[in-house]
């Protein structure tokens, strides 16, 4: 019984961990989403103070 | 707006179909499937082991795929099928390992046997790792995926020896063992439900990939015009 549970576990766990991970690689491309829109718009204001 | 919103509803659709078939799996094979008689709990393994060698396989075929289309078309987005494939392939095979252990450990008392199946299933898992590491140490994205995918199209010699080592080869081990219908219909929900799974993280993680490719693109871009301004 011990060795099921056991295998179960360590297999969910290693699933989870690579789950997270997409996760919070998501997350990163997200935030470099939003830095870079904000870069355009302050491109495009000083573009038009010129 | 619309648009996104269908979106949104799709994904979430997704993700409870996936949660739904997963929690089914694993009632089934914790639960409904009954207990075999000579390995008694821990041939409950089985069922998480063969569903996961199997998406080791299949990953492994679209990797080779893939990577003989890069070699073909030189053209990068192969290379992001390719790269999410041996993510996520690499994953199976690595599980496919390590549940086998367990089995092996509760039926043959030892965690590893140099049997040909295991073998030949550890030459995969050291192929899907090798390209694992040339994609973290070479970032030219054209070098990176020529040497992977040389990799990998060498690689497919070793699946049909994957699959027949148990026919072609005398080892130990099991042979598509003869199963009682409720055992068939876990281990086929098991392989369903897993596949689908895995099929939803490989076509997150080719995205992401993709992302990633046209956001460094911009991000390029707006650099060359900041230095312009």
């Amino acid at each position: 019984m011990s060795t099921f549970i056991t295998t179960y576990v360590i297999f969910w766990a290693a699933v989870a961990i690579y789950v997270l991970q997409l996760g919070s690689r998501q997350r990163k491309l997200l935030n470099r989403l939003s830095l870079l829109q904000l870069q355009c718009s302050g491109q495009e204001k000083v573009e038009s103070l010129k | 707006m619309a648009y996104q919103t269908k979106i949104v509803g799709l994904n979430n659709l997704v993700k409870l179909v996936v949660i739904c078939l997963l929690l089914a799996s694993l009632v089934a094979a914790m639960s409904l499937a009954p207990e075999e008689e000579t390995m008694g709990q821990a041939q409950r393994i089985l069922y998480v082991h063969v569903s996961v060698a199997w998406l080791g396989l299949l990953g492994f075929a679209v990797m080779g795929a893939s990577s003989l289309a890069y070699m073909f078309r030189r053209n990068l987005a192969w290379d992001h099928w390719s790269h999410a494939a041996n993510e996520v392939g690499w994953l199976c095979s690595s599980l496919t390992l390590l549940t086998g252990s367990f089995w092996a450990h509760s039926a043959w008392g030892t965690w590893w046997s140099w049997d040909p199946r295991l073998t030949t299933s550890f030459i995969l898992w050291a192929i899907y790792s090798s390209c694992f590491v040339i994609r973290g140490s070479v970032h030219e994205p054209h070098q990176c995926a020529r040497i992977t995918s040389s990799l990998a199209i060498l690689g497919l010699l070793d699946l049909p020896l994957v699959i027949m080592a148990t026919r072609w080869f005398r080892g130990i081990h099991p042979v598509s063992p003869e199963m009682e219908p409720m055992m068939l219909a876990t281990l086929v929900l098991n392989i369903v439900g897993f596949t689908v799974f895995f099929g939803v993280l490989f076509a997150r993680r080719h995205s992401q990939l993709l992302s990633e490719r046209l956001l460094q693109e911009l991000e390029l871009r707006v650099m060359a015009k900041k230095s312009v301004l």
